[in-house]
């Protein structure tokens, strides 16, 4: 049994690999720190390691899809990533893509059921 | 944030950016501090935060953006100092060591006249002894490139196996018994109590010392071994025609070379030795220290025992110069041109010198570092 628990682990990851990028774009329509993200990805249900998160926005940035910017002011230094206008182009096509998926999955499983 | 989290939060952050490439370092660093105290703040300590955080060597895996290293940049540093000693060495000693060859130096005095201007020899001998450098020179880039690549792998290798789970550990080990003796040590789970603390730069040594100790060791040693006539007195005239003559007066007595170059060895070898070391551990420590003091004390018995009881200038050398100057100009000299008295007291006291300041400067370093240590575990406590 512990084998299949292993299983369904790793496929669930894999399968919530795919929505990552999706769901931090959509989180960053507004500047945003790396642990504020984690924490509304959270309220949302979509749980996200911190150890997994910024390497990603780093590389989100690097793609030309975040913009970040140092906050110094307050009591502590923040980094804030916010979507580029690039970024929310390919935001907005990775949206309507994952619509058209999410509605022929949704028939898929009504049919199987 | 108390200091004792601070501290424990600095380590953190250091064994992980010590890991990545320098342009990603202040960047990672300052993001990794702001993580962890947020971090902290939700799970109640810093200890808890790392916890989460999981091992920073892993945690740097995940943070490398070329992870596609030939070597990785943890290993990078020491890998691009060892390569420009190196080559520094090897470059050096291959000039030096080409020029004797070609010149056809011998155990003797040497008058040499040349049909071209000085201009134009110095030109061509340089060309010459620059073409013969870049054969060593890629030698040892190879040489030291692959020695890194293997020990990276290794290391690479023994990390993986710390931290990889227990079924994919015992493939490893199962593969690793198989193909050679097996680097395996056992699973461990990770604590932040494992983070060493982060060097204080002011305990790190002058690397600049280390660098200078080891080419110059290395040099002198290759040309005292292959071409030690190199070591003469030169003198260069202009003919009266055309042309101009060189006269090389090996200053070293070739009839005591056997008993002369292992004092000269030694003593070299305790300077290289110590350079090494002093750059291996990379900050002032009892044992450089010791190192220190000891690879010093070598370098004085060898240099009194060569230079003050052995012959070790070559006889007559005063005659020598003398008729040097009496062919070129035709005047004869009657004062002392060379002192062998003289020469043995200075070049003894530049060693006492330089041993000595480094040396002092060393213990004097040490002592003050070990102080402050001690005063902060004593205010921690």
């Amino acid at each position: 049994m512990g084998t299949d628990k292993g299983l369904i682990d790793s496929l669930r990851l894999e399968l919530r690999r795919g929505t990552l990028v999706l769901s931090v774009l959509s989180r960053t329509d507004e500047p945003k720190y790396g642990y504020a993200l984690v924490q509304s990805l959270l309220d949302m249900g979509v749980p996200i390691d911190p150890n997994t998160l910024y390497p990603l926005l780093r590389r989100l940035e690097s793609q030309g899809l975040l913009i970040s910017e140092w906050e110094t002011d307050g009591p502590k230094p923040r980094k804030y990533y916010r979507r580029t206008p690039f970024g929310t182009e390919i935001y907005r096509e990775l949206r309507n893509e994952w619509n058209q998926m999410a509605g022929a999955m949704e028939l898929l499983m009504k049919e199987e059921s | 944030m108390d200091d004792k989290d601070r501290e424990l939060m600095d380590r953190y952050v250091y064994q992980v950016v010590r890991r990545l490439p320098k342009k990603q370092r202040n960047d990672v660093g300052m993001e990794l501090r702001e993580l962890i105290g947020d971090m902290a703040e939700e799970k109640g300590s810093v200890r808890e935060a790392l916890v989460a955080l999981g091992e920073p060597a892993e945690f740097a895996k995940i943070y490398d953006d070329e992870p596609n290293h030939l070597i990785r940049p943890v290993y990078l540093d020491a890998y691009w100092t060892v390569l420009r000693i190196a080559l520094l060495c090897v470059m050096i000693a291959a000039f030096l060591i080409s020029y004797a060859v070609r010149n056809d130096f011998y155990h003797g005095y040497l008058s040499a006249s040349f049909g071209t201007s000085f201009v134009e020899y110095i030109i061509e001998e340089i060309v010459l002894s620059l073409f013969s450098m870049i054969v060593p020179a890629f030698a040892m880039f190879g040489i030291v490139t692959l020695i890194f690549f293997i020990f990276d792998r290794d290391m690479a290798m023994r990390e993986y196996l710390n931290t990889a789970t227990h079924e994919e550990s015992q493939r490893m080990r199962m593969k690793a018994i198989s193909n050679r003796s097996a680097i395996v040590r056992k699973q461990t789970t990770w604590s932040p109590s494992r983070l060493s603390p982060v060097p204080d730069r002011k305990a790190l040594l002058f690397r600049i010392v280390s660098i200078a100790s080891i080419v110059f060791s290395f040099v002198s040693g290759a040309v005292f071994l292959l071409q030690p006539q190199l070591i003469s007195f030169f003198r260069i005239y202009v003919e009266e025609f055309s042309g101009f003559t060189i006269d090389y007066i090996p200053l070293f007595n070739f009839e005591k070379w056997d008993l002369i170059l292992p004092l000269f060895m030694t003593g070299l070898f305790a300077m290289l030795a110590d350079g090494i070391f002093r750059l291996v551990i990379g900050r002032y420590h009892r044992k450089v220290m010791i190192s220190g003091i000891v690879s010093g004390v070598i370098q004085i018995i060898c240099g009194i025992v060569a230079f003050k009881i052995l012959p070790v200038w070559m006889p007559e050398l005063d005659d020598a110069i003398r008729n040097s100057y009496q062919n070129s100009s035709g005047r004869i000299k009657s004062e002392v041109l060379f002192d062998p008295q003289v020469a043995s007291n200075i070049v003894l006291a530049v060693i006492v010198f330089a041993v000595l300041l480094k040396v002092s400067l060393t213990v004097y370093r040490t002592l003050r570092v070990e102080a402050k240590e001690k005063r902060l575990s004593a205010d921690k406590a």
